[in-house]
């Protein structure tokens, strides 16, 4: 194999393609990218057996072929060589080297044979459809942090991506939960999509995924099958396995009855709380909530290191009420709103809360609140 | 690059990983009770392979892995019926899933070894935390055609919370999980475990068998030794391997010799011996020179008991037991000595004592008895 490649093409591919690479990683091979040249485009692929993301990149190829290298390495040497650099990667295989030369810098790489490169098995998948890059980014953003991070309950360490019934008609949704927030964001089913079965989307799948989102005009093309998700750009595709578990049934869990109205800045509410939050205990983080007409009171009391106490004005018409929350799943809900006010619905100091942003349904949080 | 690195706990000294092994000899009945269950489309889920150490259970646990996931499950609604069926458990070398098998990385694979604690040594058991990563290995969908396969080397050295972590699984493993328990005692395994299992037992090789093995890890026997190693072996390629590469014979030879001069033991060969034993890289040595003795002890026994002696593992040996153990009285009590120094040596090894010293505190324990 060899072939010539302009820095920023080759920074950009290897780049995608390492971060999938575990840091600690006992397997040789894992730890390599696999580079395949091949007509007028190279490929760069990395996996760590859950998730392959394959990275297309032009070049000049004067020798088709394949061979894999270190990909931390590959990276590095790339990312210092001077922009604007003519790379060229040459394989040796009988020596096992590969020679990276730019300029008056050349370097010669350990490789492995590309037959040892596990390939991740293409399946079929039973629902293709294409969404646009905001969409996606909006519907993952938005409910990524109430990913489960503990192991046991190993279906909630993903989004849950579904096709479901919303009052408008069939709805694209994601949810996510570690069994104390819930976030449910929904989206216009694209077209072809209707027939996809819900998957969980693994918490690993959801960061690397979205690093192919940041390009507002971008389509991504969706795959969906039982047991794999593949998301792919013209450049980059990232396949992965998906959590082979049954997401809980999170309509139950959604108040529909909660009828105390609070609705709030969003972005003062978050100062408010993270301010009075500075005084409460490492552990339990409680924030007492004291409603009461067009009133709200902030306060933390914690007996080690003292109080704090914050009032805003809020629109509040209900009954007095008292109710406390983790101060880091508030910030958190809270750090969702970017348009309008956040609505708070209550029902009473000991069931869930509703959070959503104005009165648009497409993205709803469930919070369950402390005793405080 | 994998000089430096310490032999995983799954492999034998001296010999070759057994997922680098792809023919096994001398267990074709084994083989066909695999075969069978897969054939009949309703394979067990555990199987528990028990036998001596070095035999090849876990040549034929990773042979059997790399079949399940080399063979696509078969078709029984085709348009010409369902192929036939598998006659052998042979995979091609080229085939990528017996070349990914060989470089570590097989997505649908997860081994269940002792490994490193915090401070890098390697744990003496199988830690409840190394069960509890086939949660999220059983958590996400399968990769190729929905095999999972989990090998457990050696179920043995599981502790108990460990043994009972991997129950779960066992009781309600998920669609087509395949376990594999390798396990050189199974009366010491929770009945709870075995009764789970289905029980493949294995046999020691027979001369031929052992010959063609040990050409097959490429280990050349020294014609004149064949014989002493088919002795000291005992029909377990692993164990003949391990002699030959820590000089097994020679250790021997010399205990052999140093009893010989007994009733007066001999004290400087004592010391030297004792001196092979000490140091932190000659653990496994200390380990082998207490396996040498009780064979010896076991077959002074034996020589008593059955007034002839076994064929010759060491030059001279006849001679130096039979005036040692002349008879029946004799043997049963180098029986209980063998007994006796076994246990006595090993649970001192296990509280860490000095090896070396240890070694020569059992010499000398010899020399009391013989003195009796």
């Amino acid at each position: 194999m060899k072939i010539s490649i302009e820095r920023g093409a080759l920074l950009k591919a290897v780049s995608q393609a390492q971060s999938v690479v575990e840091r600690r990683n006992t397997i040789p091979i894992l730890a390599n990218v696999l580079i395949e040249a091949e007509g007028d485009t190279v490929h760069f692929r990395a996996t760590d057996l859950d998730i392959e993301v394959q990275d297309r990149a032009p070049a000049v190829v004067e020798r088709a072929g394949a061979t894999t290298v270190a990909a931390t390495t590959l990276h590095e040497i790339v990312r210092k060589l001077p922009d604007g650099a003519l790379v060229t990667l040459s394989a040796d295989s009988a020596a096992g080297r590969l020679a990276v030369e730019a300029g008056r810098s050349s370097f010669s790489l350990a490789t492995l044979p590309r037959e040892d490169f596990p390939v991740m098995a293409t399946s079929e998948y039973q629902s293709n459809f294409s969404a646009p890059a905001p969409m996606l980014r909006r519907l993952f953003d938005k409910s990524k942090f109430a990913i489960s991070t503990e192991e046991t309950r190993y279906y909630l360490n993903g989004v849950y991506m579904h096709v479901a019934d919303a009052d408008g008609g069939k709805v694209l949704r994601c949810v996510a939960t570690d069994g104390h927030r819930l976030a449910r964001i929904d989206a216009d089913l694209p077209d072809g999509a209707s027939d996809m079965p819900g998957v969980i989307v693994p918490r690993k799948t959801v960061g690397e995924l979205r690093k192919l989102l940041d390009d507002d005009d971008m389509k991504i093309a969706v795959s969906v099958s039982e047991t794999k998700i593949r998301f792919a750009t013209p450049d980059i595709t990232l396949t992965s396995k998906v959590i082979d578990g049954t997401f809980p049934d999170y309509s139950r869990v959604i108040p529909q009855n909660n009828t105390r109205r609070l609705e709030v800045d969003a972005g003062e509410f978050a100062q408010a709380v993270d301010r009075v939050a500075t005084v409460s205990s490492e552990r339990s983080r409680a924030v007492k909530l004291q409603l009461d007409e067009d009133r709200l009171i902030l306060s933390v009391n914690a007996p080690d290191s003292g109080a704090a106490e914050e009032e805003l004005a809020v629109a509040y018409g209900d009954e007095r009420l008292e109710i406390g929350f983790n101060a880091k799943y508030l910030l958190e809900i809270a750090s969702q709103v970017d348009r309008e006010n956040a609505v708070f619905l209550f029902n009473s100091a000991g069931d869930p809360t509703l959070m959503r942003e104005g009165n648009d349904q497409s993205a709803v949080y469930v919070v369950m609140p402390m005793r405080v | 690059m994998s000089d430096d690195l310490p032999l995983p706990s799954d492999q034998l000294a001296g010999a070759p990983h057994p997922r680098e092994t792809h023919r096994i000899y001398g267990h074709h009945d084994a083989e066909q009770e695999l075969l069978g269950g897969f054939n009949s489309g309703r394979l067990h889920h555990a199987w528990m392979i028990t036998g001596p150490k070095g035999i090849g259970k876990a040549t034929l646990a990773w042979r059997f892995a790399r079949f399940l996931l080399a063979t696509p499950e078969p078709e029984t609604d085709g348009l010409f019926g369902a192929p036939p069926p598998p006659e052998t458990l042979d995979i091609p070398d080229d085939h990528p899933v017996a070349r990914n098998m060989l470089s570590g990385a097989t997505p649908g694979l997860k081994q269940v070894i002792r490994t490193p604690n915090d401070r890098g040594v390697l744990r003496k058991q199988i830690a409840v935390e190394d069960v509890r990563a086939l949660v999220p290995f059983f958590g996400l969908s399968a990769a190729h055609g929905g095999r999972r396969i989990v090998i457990v080397d050696a179920a043995d050295d599981m502790t108990t919370q460990a043994a009972n972590a991997l129950l779960k699984t066992l009781e309600e493993p998920p669609a087509r999980a395949v376990l594999m328990l390798i396990t050189h005692q199974p009366t010491r395994l929770l009945p709870t475990i075995k009764s789970r299992c289905r029980t493949l037992r294995l046999s020691t090789l027979g001369p031929q068998d052992m010959a063609r093995a040990l050409d097959q890890a490429g280990v050349a026997v020294p014609a004149q030794a064949a014989g002493h190693l088919a002795e000291l072996s005992g029909g377990s390629v692993g164990a003949a391997m391990q002699l030959l590469s820590q000089d097994g014979l020679t250790i021997y030879a010399d205990l052999l010799a140093l009893l010989g001069g007994l009733p007066r033991l001999d004290r400087g060969r004592a010391a030297a011996l004792s001196r092979k034993a000490a140091g932190r890289e000659a653990a496994d040595r200390a380990g082998l020179i207490l396996d040498m003795l009780d064979i010896l002890l076991a077959r002074l026994a034996r020589t008593g008991a059955s007034a002839t002696p076994p064929p010759e593992a060491a030059d001279g040996e006849s001679a130096v037991l039979q005036r040692l153990s002349p008879d029946a009285r004799a043997a049963r009590h180098w029986a209980d000595k063998a007994a006796e120094v076994s246990a006595r040596a090993r649970r001192a090894l296990a509280a860490n004592l000095d090896p070396a010293a240890v070694v020569l505190d059992t010499v000398l324990s010899i020399e009391k008895t013989a003195a009796a």
